[in-house]
């Protein structure tokens, strides 16, 4: 007889793998990293819970993104937290671009990317990005605390993403031999 | 791409746009594929870059706690090293009038320091003085991890307990069922673990002699941080109030008794019924109840070196597994100060009755510091031996980029390291077996260098049943496996990191020449997976040891027929850990 305990911890396993892409369809829906953690959290939950519904032979992740799409538009309906009816549509339309997209598994590789590419930020720029991303700071209030006016903070975000994903493209390419595979 | 594209990608990445925004926006993503790709990839780095940023952040020492006592400061403390230099572009910190004359802005500083000094003052003082004297602040304590039935009581009402919610002064918190359990983590890192069939009331930690936790029945396990000068950390029962400056200590609440036992440093119980009170020293026991308070001088089974049988000269750490709760596995070794390893995701490890670890997840295991003593020891005779009793969990579908680690003395990422011992399917038709890597001054066997040597052990030897599992290395390069006391040398592997693929496999083992002088003693100790999470292997442990010395074979096969330790010889154990002869 198979052991509920292990049932647990195995779909657990399987969301933590797969925390950052369920956290992507998340943030396209939301756009704001701190409401978008709440909201994962409530659907490990609904995950934990369904789980005994999974079939087997579907693929995990989308089912799993599906439930985290419905969990966002659930948090909307309940908390009269709706954004307008057309912002809603598209939102969701947005994220069902991620829920159908065939995935790669190089998410984890990018990630020890991100790591080591942040290291070759200028000061400034490190500096910009744990504003934005640790501090979870936008628009105004970034542009204040990063002395940039807003039209400079937007392009300097993109051109550093822009910059980052680049570098990080390169080490998966393997000119850095660092990436993993090694065994 | 477009620049309409690139600027409505900015304005939904970093901004507030309208619903007419979003709608060009997932018009032109939703007619183009090279858009609908890139849309994609900027999500993924968007979220990927929180997830590094955060994690860089907290490996820093960013504390919450300390953003919640001062909330006029900046959320998140910007590490030192991207702070802008002095005199550079200043980024956060206001620009000073350009003409402001040079001792006008020594006056200014002087006074900033006065001001800040006097400020720091009257925090320490909040801090420290009137902080005792307040009542529990919200969020004091959370509960780090929850399993199987746990409620919270609060003012009367019950609700279902989830991991990562903050528990009040006057909470109750209660397990019920066999296998649940909960974990409570304090802002000082004070750790309680509640087993199944527990109830605790948690109180406020006002520095009086009120207890900071009442037990009503069941059993915990504390692990207390070192209290401030003058305070002590207390649970109470029904017969006896435990109290400690800092310690790892158990707690169990029978129907008519309450048995207290010290697993490191000293504890106090006082006797409730006859106003009495003891120190305990790791290893010793209290009961108390309807009878006069009796101590056990006597270590418990496992709780310390001297329940362990003799083992092999050269140790330096030894993990047997016998904790039974908590999320320390402690070093038993005696030698040296004791490398005890931390479970960072307890949801995903399993105490087994009797002893032993079970790995169902990524547990994230690392030591509490750097495993110096192990580089240290190992570099000075250039010897290395590692030793395990373990069960691996089938189906062993690990894919080739993914193979798991079971013990490494490696850095996080995993890209730095003195030696790995993982398994592998990699090397079909050669099955699953054990992979060594060690890192010596001689070529491919340096992390830097693009091809990699590594040791796989004999076709077949690692399987789903109980393990025991020696691999080595002698002073003059040898390179020696044993599984179940039998010589295992499978074959050698170079594997080019640039290729991604195996260039060359002999079925020997070559010589790992040079020495361990380079070895890294900033590399923490790692069991099971990295703390990322990455590459978990999934079984149950029940010994780990490392020695600074290269095991023979007769040692092996001595140490495979005394078994697994506390519990007997190999086929003891193989009755005691499946239930069959």
């Amino acid at each position: 007889m198979s052991d509920p305990q292990d049932g647990r911890n195995e779909v657990f396993f399987r969301i933590i793998r797969h925390r950052a892409q369920l956290m992507a369809v998340i943030v396209a829906m939301v756009r704001d990293f701190d409401v978008a953690e709440d909201l994962f959290q409530d659907t490990v939950v609904e995950i934990v819970n369904s789980f005994p519904t999974f079939e087997p032979d579907r693929d995990f992740l989308k089912w799993a993104k599906g439930i985290a799409r419905h969990v966002v538009l659930h948090h909307w309906r309940r908390a009269a937290r709706r954004p307008v009816a057309v912002a809603e549509e598209t939102l969701v339309a947005m994220a069902d671009l991620l829920i159908d997209e065939p995935e790669e598994e190089t998410w984890e590789q990018e990630k020890v990317g991100f790591r080591r590419c942040m290291e070759r930020l200028s000061p400034r720029h490190r500096l910009l990005m744990f504003l934005r991303y640790g501090e979870n700071l936008k628009g105004a209030v970034l542009a204040e605390r990063a002395k940039l006016n807003l039209k400079s903070l937007r392009t300097t975000l993109l051109r550093v993403r822009s910059f980052l994903r680049e570098c990080v493209r390169r080490q998966i390419r393997g000119v850095i031999p660092d990436m993993d595979g090694s065994w | 791409m477009s620049a309409e594209f690139d600027t409505l990608m900015a304005e939904y990445l970093d901004g507030e746009p309208d619903a007419a925004a979003l709608a060009s926006l997932h018009r032109i993503v939703a007619g183009d594929a090279g858009l609908r790709r890139e849309f994609r990839d900027q999500i993924k780095a968007h979220v990927l870059l929180r997830e590094v940023v955060s994690e860089a952040m907290a490996a820093q020492g960013v504390a919450a706690v300390e953003t919640e006592r001062h909330p006029q400061k900046p959320a998140v403390r910007i590490p030192r090293r991207i702070r802008p230099p002095r005199g550079g572009p200043a980024v956060s910190r206001p620009a000073l009038p350009a003409r402001r004359s040079r001792a006008g802005w020594r006056l200014t500083a002087l006074a900033a320091t006065v001001l800040l000094a006097v400020g720091l003052a009257v925090v320490l003082q909040w801090q420290y003085v009137r902080l005792p004297d307040m009542p529990l602040r919200p969020g004091l304590a959370s509960l780090a991890d929850v399993t199987g039935r746990v409620t919270l009581d609060r003012g009367g009402i019950a609700q279902a307990a989830v991991a990562g919610q903050n528990v009040y002064s006057g909470d109750r918190l209660s397990t019920a069922g066999p296998g649940a359990g909960a974990t409570l983590l304090y802002a000082d890192t004070t750790r309680l673990a509640l087993s199944a069939d527990t109830t605790v009331t948690l109180a406020g930690r006002t520095g009086t002699p009120a207890p900071d936790v009442r037990l009503a029945k069941g059993a915990l396990l504390a692990e207390v941080a070192p209290q401030r000068p003058g305070r002590r950390f207390m649970v109470a029962t029904r017969d006896a109030e435990i109290l400690v400056r800092g310690t790892r200590f158990r707690v169990r609440v029978a129907p008519d008794s309450t048995h207290v036992e010290t697993l490191a440093g000293r504890v106090t119980v006082r006797d409730l019924r006859r106003g009495e009170s003891v120190l305990l020293s790791a290893g010793e026991r209290a009961l108390l109840g309807a009878q006069p308070m009796s101590v056990t001088r006597q270590p418990s089974p496992g709780s310390g070196p001297a329940a362990m049988p003799p083992m092999p000269d050269g140790l330096v750490a030894l993990y047997t597994f016998q904790e039974g709760a908590g999320t320390i596995i402690g070093d038993r070794s005696g030698a040296g100060t004791p490398l005890d390893l931390s479970i960072g995701n307890p949801a995903m490890a399993r105490w087994l009755p009797g002893g032993g670890l079970a790995l169902t997840g990524p547990a994230a295991i690392v030591s509490r510091g750097p495993a110096a003593k192990i580089a240290a020891a190992c570099s000075r005779v250039n010897e290395v031996s590692i030793e395990l009793w373990l069960k691996a969990r089938e189906p062993f579908a690990w894919s080739p980029r993914a193979h798991p680690r079971i013990l490494a003395n490696s850095d996080a990422s995993l890209l730095r390291w003195n030696f790995e011992l993982g398994c592998s399917s990699a090397y079909a038709p050669w099955g699953t077996a054990f992979v060594l890597r060690l890192v010596t001054s001689a070529p491919g066997h340096v992390p830097t260098n693009p091809v990699c040597t590594q040791f796989i052990s004999a076709h077949g030897t690692l399987s789903a049943a109980l393990t025991h599992v020696i691999v080595g290395r002698d002073s003059n390069g040898g390179v020696h496996m044993y599984v179940n006391g039998r010589d295992a040398t499978g074959g050698t592997a170079e594997y080019d990191l640039r290729r991604a693929e195996v260039t060359r496999f002999e079925p020997h083992f070559f010589r790992a020449g040079g020495d361990l002088a380079a070895w890294d003693r900033s590399l923490p100790l790692m069991l099971g997976t990295a703390p990322q999470g990455e590459r978990p292997w999934l079984g149950e442990l029940y010994l780990v040891a490392v020695y600074a010395r290269a095991l023979s074979g007769e040692e092996a096969q001595s140490q495979f027929a005394a078994g697994v330790p506390g519990k007997g010889g190999a086929a003891q154990a193989s009755i005691e850990l499946h239930g069959v002869p």
